[in-house]
């Protein structure tokens, strides 16, 4: 329930934050570290943030403060998501008024999209194929986890390792993009485009191109080099049949963000914002120290050895749910197995949205899941902080009995469109041969059980 | 009893290209199109879609802006505030406009940016203009203040943080500021490093924006009457005290800039 009291802390923080800035030397352009709208979230969880982060002197650092809380109290259900978004929003602009700036792009909380997910066919094929090839000279290599083909879009995932030393960009512009895909009709698609985001030595991604193959495609082919024959990818596999929708129980909503809260937590082991969630939380009101969902947090954060306030020292800890204790009784384990499963799953429509599982990555430390969306988002515009509630619960279960918890720890959203992948904690089981994957939304739950068809090319 | 929440703020003149150069005032809390002495008919022809002149159209932001909360949460804090949407400032534009696409969908986005830009276009008539826009926008939630309290109180707090650092030399976050709604001027208490304050919204539009927060070394809780250059004011020497009356004239700045200095009493004979 939305309060005045709530309200009110956040803007009087925003006067604070305001007043702070004004002690400060006018700002200059602080440039970010965008690629192609896809956000890098995993530094963000351990050391730093998704945006270039400055000192604790840049105006931009107070308005980033003020976007964490603006987004816990938000989550917490303490103040309407609107009146959240103007309080950031003209605190933006008064550090405009006063060159004070702030050029963290989408900082502010972003818009809510409303479209719908299109009618029509979804299909999700699992690949699994390495094609290696020359590029200047040098061995490059692309992975393709899968095929997604939608009513209005198509996307390739991929993770693509550019020869060394190659500038990303380059990498990206003369060797991605000018992929050739055809189909079995004669179709020629157009220029694929790459998004996607990573380091010198691996890129990940999806590559998309236009228009998507009607329902009619029965394959595509995919060339990445002219010396290489194509790849050909069987749009006529046999898809699994949607899981059903399952009614939930719905927890109380602050419940429900701390057990989100520590959700992440265990995912990503801590929170660079954790100790201002829980400030902003405590000092608005929003939340008793000795609550049960505050107890859980706190039990999650003192056994992953996370700081968390003063003020929290002497709440008691209590009994965890057995997937949060299963993910802490194999915190810091490298025994999964490396290589890619051909793990593909067309979700029914529930909460808006439209989900696809688009492939599985196994490595010794975590595994990674691609996921597409279509629908409404609550997070758009790259506006994501530690304290944003996702719109949906991750989890998953390997068949030896291992719990993992699922993280969005990179992405791109736009209006109707969500490419996310998502971290999985801790790795899966070495001998592990199916995993179910459990999405908790606001009307529902679906599960879905991915066959691991382990391919290690 | 109170003097009009207008009566320390002195009459404003300034000039826009409307049919030639035109002259809008603000005076006893209203803009005025001086060269246009019957507004009336004009805002009629304006509102069924006529051509308006830039005198009426300023006019009428005016008043579409006069309970606008937005001019409290971007506009000045104090009269040292760095603030600064003048003509030249408002290159920015562009700047505004990335803000506000991005938070509001594009059809709210494009009622937000209007609204914006007639708000910052009042701004860019300067300084003694938006403290009067300000005062204007405070008056009208005087007698409605439960239904913007957050919004208000931090438009308090905004602006008696600065005035207390002032006046007790303290830091302006120790300012924990809320809505008087009781009769009378309100409540200060100090504990600490704190201040504790609970003024009228009405001191924001009659005391803060005449300049007259902190005066003779003390903190002006309401204005009583004014005559002339000289305004009848109750104010607090402590936290804690009871206001007391206070006699101030207006003063100039060798730079034409307005202030406030006690009168001293005449001694009196015999």
């Amino acid at each position: 329930m939305a309060s005045e009291e709530a309200e009110t802390y956040l803007r009087l923080m925003a006067e604070s934050e305001l007043r702070r800035a004004l002690t400060l030397p006018k700002a200059r352009q602080q440039p970010g570290m965008f690629r192609a709208g896809w956000i890098e979230a995993r530094a963000a969880s351990t050391s730093s943030a998704f945006f270039t982060r400055t000192d604790r002197s840049d105006p931009s650092d107070g308005m980033r403060r003020l976007a964490v809380a603006a987004d816990a109290l938000v989550a917490a259900g303490a103040i309407d998501a609107d009146v959240a978004r103007d309080i950031v929003a003209f605190h933006e602009l008064a550090l405009s008024a006063r060159d004070r700036q702030t050029w963290e792009y989408g900082i502010a909380p972003g818009r809510r999209g409303s479209a719908a997910p299109p009618p029509g066919v979804f299909r999700a094929v699992g690949i699994g194929e390495r094609v290696r090839f020359g590029a200047d000279g040098r061995p490059a290599e692309v992975l393709m986890l899968a095929l997604v083909a939608a009513p209005d879009r198509a996307v390739l995932a991929v993770i693509t390792k550019p020869p060394p030393g190659m500038d990303h960009d380059r990498w990206i512009n003369e060797f991605m993009d000018p992929v050739r895909i055809s189909d079995d009709q004669g179709t020629m698609y157009r220029r694929a485009m790459f998004s996607g985001g990573g380091d010198a030595g691996e890129s990940a991604g999806q590559l998309e191109f236009h228009p998507a193959p009607g329902p009619g495609v029965r394959f595509v082919d995919v060339a990445f080099a002219p010396e290489k024959p194509a790849v050909r990818i069987d749009l006529d596999g046999v898809q699994l049949p949607p899981p059903p929708i399952t009614p939930v129980d719905r927890p109380d909503r602050l419940d429900r963000y701390f057990d989100a809260l520590a959700a992440k937590m265990l995912g990503n082991g801590a929170l660079w914002e954790m100790k201002d969630i829980l400030h902003v939380l405590l000092d608005a009101g929003v939340i008793e120290p000795a609550s049960p969902a505050m107890r859980r947090l706190v039990t999650v954060g003192r056994r992953l050895g996370v700081e968390l306030p003063r003020e929290l020292a002497e709440v008691p800890e209590t009994e965890l749910p057995e997937r949060w204790v299963s993910v802490l009784d194999h915190d810091g384990a490298v025994d999964g197995p490396e290589g890619v499963a051909l793990a593909t799953a067309v979700l029914p429509e529930f909460d808006g949205t439209r989900l696809v599982i688009g492939g599985l990555r196994s490595l010794a430390d975590r595994a990674e899941l691609r996921v597409y969306g279509w629908g409404a988002f609550d997070q758009l515009d790259g506006h994501r902080t530690d304290a944003t509630l996702g719109k949906f619960g991750w989890w998953a279960r390997d068949d030896h009995g291992r719990w993992h918890v699922a993280t969005v720890t990179a992405g791109a959203w736009d209006k109707a469109h969500a490419d996310m992948s998502l971290e999985l904690t801790p790795p899966l089981h070495p001998d592990a041969t199916s995993l179910d994957v459990i999405i908790t939304g606001k009307t529902g739950q679906v599960t879905v059980t991915l066959p691991l068809d382990w391919r290690n090319p | 009893m109170s003097a009009p929440w207008w009566a320390a703020l002195t009459p404003v003149t300034t000039t826009v290209l409307c049919a030639s150069e035109h002259r809008l005032r603000w005076e006893d809390g209203r803009l005025l199109a001086v060269d246009h002495p019957d507004t009336e008919p004009e805002i009629v022809l304006a509102a069924l879609g006529g051509d308006e002149p830039e005198c009426v159209r300023m006019v009428r932001a005016w008043a579409r802006q006069s309970d606008d909360l937005a001019a409290l949460a971007i506009g000045p804090r104090s009269a040292d505030d760095d603030f600064d949407v003048s003509p030249a400032g408002l290159q920015t534009a562009r700047q505004r406009r990335l803000i506000i696409a991005r938070w509001r969908p594009s059809s709210a986005a494009d009622r937000v940016r209007e609204r914006l830009a007639e708000l910052y276009e009042l701004f860019s008539l300067g300084q003694p203009f938006t403290f009067r826009l300000l005062a204007t926008v405070a008056a009208n939630w005087v007698d409605r203040a439960q239904s913007a309290r957050p919004a208000l109180t931090a438009a308090l707090n905004a602006r008696l943080a600065p005035a207390v650092s002032t006046w007790l030399r303290m830091d302006p976050d120790g300012v924990d500021a809320s809505i008087y709604e009781g009769s009378g001027w309100g409540e200060l208490a100090r504990t600490g490093d704190s201040l504790r304050a609970a003024l009228p919204v009405r001191w924001i539009a009659a005391v803060w924006a005449a300049g007259l927060a902190v005066a003779d070394g003390k903190l002006v809780v309401d204005v009583v009457s004014v005559t002339g250059p000289t305004a009848e004011v109750l104010a607090v020497s402590r936290p804690g005290a009871q206001p007391e009356p206070l006699t101030l004239a207006r003063t100039y700045s060798a730079r034409g800039e307005a202030g406030w200095q006690a009168r001293k009493p005449r001694p009196t004979s015999g």
